[in-house]
């Protein structure tokens, strides 16, 4: 299968069960926004060492949002409710609490509760305020700019992390061009983040090592520079590859991804560089959802 | 969605007290036992089929009461579920301790509505009496959960030791609005009467008007555009439609703190 010359592989992305929550920040302006929903989001790029994957879903209008200031929704993915409740205390209250004029809501309505100001609140020294609007609990802590307004709860749903596909190119500059493009067209899909920087990540890896205190490590078979010394996965044309990782709250949702992103990835195609569509996986014995590309460009 | 449809045959002489006749109540009960249920009248009981006749389908989640008046009193008390619509006016403790559902009125309701209420929903398209969402008699606390929404005027002391929920009047409060609240929002979109807040500990009380004066426990806190206002007025908004559009346009707040224990809040919306 060819897309615009681009070879795509009959291979799958492999991809593993998680734990999400929507939150929904507002703030005087999309700008001071977009600073707490960076601050959040920040150091989330994998749970091997950050915790969370956590990323901005996409802006909010002032009219989608509960308090009608402009407002960002951001996704946060976790291995379990106990880490993703731990990584909402820590970030929402060091990165959101802090950030002048924010407030913070859950965006997701099903699902179980997930403390949110029913922790942060304590904040407040007493001198928080819990209101109860229709069914919804909020706390107004006080805070130096007036007040940080947070729903008291969000809530968990199942998810999907780790899908995937490579881009391999003839050099950086074309991987990176085919990359952006992928990126550009996948942030308007809904229900998914890429929570690598940019969206884009170089330093794929694999599982284990041969240093035993590491869980995972470059993966070899993909690193142009070690073709000739290792079973490289890359032909002789292949001179930079670049992975997107995409983690959604349904499998749909990281279907979608997956083919607007390898179809704008591709119309570059192979006369400028994009040599093949490819995507990582171990096996298909470690994770229940695979993500097989043909299938999905089809 | 099946109805069973109360209508008064003729308005009693004498109160009537209505405690019980609930859409959950009456949900698993036949035709012929509806009929024959005990109404306290008095130092008397007589029969619900004495005072409406009734049809409709039974085994449903809503009720109709239809041609009420003011000897109806305790219309909906206690009511845990389903939907109770109520075409005329009624008397008093209306919704008195209700957990849950939705009981409207088209007409205007008399005291004691919401008295002690948990949870639900009154709406009441005309006025009512004193002691909106206050205490039932014998109870410490006032309405702690649930909505009450009066589309006109209601009368004295409006949440008068309200703990939780939210009151909104379309129209003007009477003397004593939000009396020694303990928690809970008040909005009023008319005039107030005096004696705002009196006593109140805790609690939200946002006017649309500023009140003529305020007790000597409280104290200008000062303008402030708060999230929380937005929050407050667009669900506010989006409970009546005609509310909406004269909410529109608040951006800032005078906040005004105190009474007893200072941590009572009063809002003018401007």
């Amino acid at each position: 299968m060819k897309i615009n010359g681009t070879f795509i592989e009959d291979t799958f992305a492999e991809a593993f069960p998680m734990k999400a929550t929507r939150l929904i920040i507002t703030a005087y302006n999309a700008t001071w926004a977009n600073h707490a929903a960076n601050a959040l989001t920040g150091f989330a790029t994998s749970v091997i060492a950050c915790g969370c994957e956590a990323g901005i879903e996409r802006q909010l209008k002032p009219s989608e949002t509960p308090d009608g200031r402009p407002g960002v929704a951001v996704l946060l993915f976790a291995m379990s409710n106990k880490e993703l409740t731990k990584q909402l205390q820590n970030r929402v209250g060091q990165c959101v609490l802090t950030s002048p004029t924010s407030a913070c809501y859950s965006g997701i309505a099903e699902g179980d509760p997930l403390p949110l100001g029913k922790t942060l609140r304590f904040f407040g020294d007493g001198y928080q305020i819990a209101k109860k609007l229709g069914p919804t609990r909020y706390w107004r802590v006080p805070v130096m700019d007036g007040e940080f307004l947070c729903e008291d709860t969000t809530r968990v749903t199942k998810a999907v992390g780790g899908g995937n596909f490579l881009i391999l190119a003839t050099n950086q500059a074309q991987a990176l061009a085919a990359s952006e493009r992928a990126i550009t067209a996948m942030r308007k899909v809904p229900g998914v983040i890429m929570p690598f920087p940019g969206g884009v990540v170089r330093s794929g890896s694999k599982v284990g090592s041969k240093y035993k205190t590491l869980p995972a490590s470059t993966n070899h078979r993909y690193c142009p520079t070690l073709r000739g010394v290792v079973d490289s996965a890359l032909s002789d044309q292949v001179g930079a590859v670049l992975e997107i990782v995409i983690d959604g709250l349904t499998a749909p949702a990281i279907d979608e991804a997956t083919r607007v992103g390898i179809r704008a990835a591709c119309t570059l195609g192979s006369k400028r560089g994009i040599l093949a569509i490819s995507a990582g996986n171990y096996g298909g014995n470690l994770g229940p959802f695979h993500f097989k590309l043909r299938q999905i460009l089809k | 969605m099946s109805t069973l449809i109360l209508r008064l045959e003729a308005a009693p002489d004498f109160d009537v007290d209505l405690s019980g006749i609930t859409p959950d109540a009456l949900k698993d009960k036949r035709l012929p036992d509806i009929r024959r249920l005990k109404l306290r009248q008095g130092q008397r009981d007589m029969a619900l089929g004495d005072l409406f006749a009734i049809d409709g389908t039974v085994g449903g989640d809503e009720l109709e009461i239809h041609g009420a008046c003011t000897r109806l009193h305790h219309v909906g008390a206690g009511m845990r579920a389903g939907q109770l619509r109520v075409i005329g006016d009624c008397g008093a403790w209306l919704g008195s301790e209700m957990r849950g559902g939705t009981l409207s009125v088209r007409g205007n309701a008399g005291d004691g509505v919401g008295a002690s209420m948990r949870g639900g929903l009154i709406d009441i398209s005309g006025s009512v009496g004193d002691y909106l969402g206050a205490p039932f008699p014998g109870a410490v606390s006032g309405m702690k959960g649930g909505t009450i929404l009066v589309q006109r005027r209601a009368g004295r002391r409006v949440g008068d030791r309200m703990r939780r929920g939210l009151v909104v009047i379309g129209g003007d409060a009477g003397h004593g609005c939000g009396s020694q609240m303990i928690a809970g929002s008040i909005v009023v979109l008319g005039a107030v009467d005096s004696g705002v807040g009196t006593g109140m500990r805790r609690g939200t009380i946002a006017l649309a008007q500023a009140p003529a004066g305020l007790g000597p426990g409280f104290a200008l806190n000062g303008h402030f555009d708060l999230a929380f206002t937005q929050l407050l007025l667009r669900h506010v908004g989006g409970l009546k439609s005609a509310w909406r559009s004269r909410l529109s346009g608040i951006a800032s707040v005078e906040r005004w703190v105190g009474d007893a224990g200072g941590l009572g809040e009063i809002l003018i919306l401007s």
